[in-house]
């Protein structure tokens, strides 16, 4: 099980459970759907960035999902077991591909409707910060940008994630770096005020 | 940029949430079958209708003309002329 930044390393789904959904239990299925929707659509939607209208993230994280459903039987029998880096790795391919598919968009980037539950005084301070990482995040090549997100903000390890973009690790390695080097600087003016 | 000011920044980055019910819609597309595989056309019936109309002509085109000949009079038999009758053979 990957360990998720700031979760602890425990499976999202008990073994029971996943044997059941293996076997085809469609209960235990929606157990794990129920239990990875939220960081499947975390994570589509952050690296489609702007174009990541609800329809589209949905979309891709209903066809993560029916994927995870008909190659569950399957799962396993390269003895990996982590259930969550998989799913992950399937909403990411598929993201990347819908990327590819889009052109770049060049309206400005602007999260007015971002982060539901922040307080009246730190919203507009997030929405500045949030606005700077996409801006960073927008700016690497769709491969860069799942590498990020699925290290830092899922937080995979490197093997999983050069497994899951079909790189090899020394590539991971670099991309995290470049990506890292982006963020920074976008961050920069941000970074100073504190 | 330490790895806790990158988590914290982080942790500002909105994320796309689940909408209502969605489990329930991953079920229902579950159960469909898969997009990518091409599928049989359903409309079978329709196919072996078609068949059966195309059987029936042929045979009809078949039967019609043979069902006639043998109802008509043996014309053509009594045209055939008529061999002389040259006896029993001889050794």
């Amino acid at each position: 099980m990957a360990a998720m930044r700031g979760e602890p390393d425990q499976p999202l789904v008990d073994d029971l459970t996943l044997q059941r959904a293996i076997r085809g239990d469609e209960a235990a299925f929606r157990i794990v759907v129920s239990r990875h929707e939220a960081q499947v659509f975390a994570l589509i939607g952050r690296i489609l960035v702007r174009s990541r209208s609800q329809g589209i993230v949905e979309d891709l994280a209903q066809e993560t999902f029916v994927r995870v459903f008909h190659a569950l039987p399957s799962f396993g029998r390269d003895g990996r077991w982590n259930l969550t880096a998989w799913i992950l790795t399937i909403a990411a391919r598929l993201a990347i591909d819908e990327l590819r598919k889009r052109p770049r968009q060049e309206e400005p980037i602007t999260f007015d409707q971002a982060d539901e539950g922040a307080s009246a005084d730190g919203d507009a301070e997030r929405k500045r910060i949030a606005a700077a990482i996409a801006r960073a995040v927008e700016g690497l090549v769709p491969e860069q940008r799942a590498a990020f997100i699925l290290r830092e903000v899922h937080g995979l390890e490197y093997e999983a994630i050069a497994e899951a973009l079909s790189i090899d690790l020394g590539t991971v390695k670099s991309r995290l770096w470049r990506a890292r080097v982006a963020l920074r600087a976008a961050l920069k003016g941000i970074y100073d005020e504190k | 940029m330490k790895s806790s000011d990158l988590d914290l920044v982080l942790s500002a980055w909105p994320a796309a949430r689940p909408t209502a019910g969605f489990a329930d819609r991953v079920m229902v597309a579950c159960a469909a079958p898969p997009v990518n595989v091409r599928r049989v056309p359903a409309a079978r019936p329709r196919r072996s209708r078609s068949l059966l109309a195309v059987a029936a002509l042929v045979a009809a085109s078949v039967l019609v003309p043979l069902l006639l000949q043998r109802s008509a009079p043996p014309q053509a038999l009594a045209s055939i002329p008529v061999v002389a009758d040259l006896g029993p053979l001889q050794d």
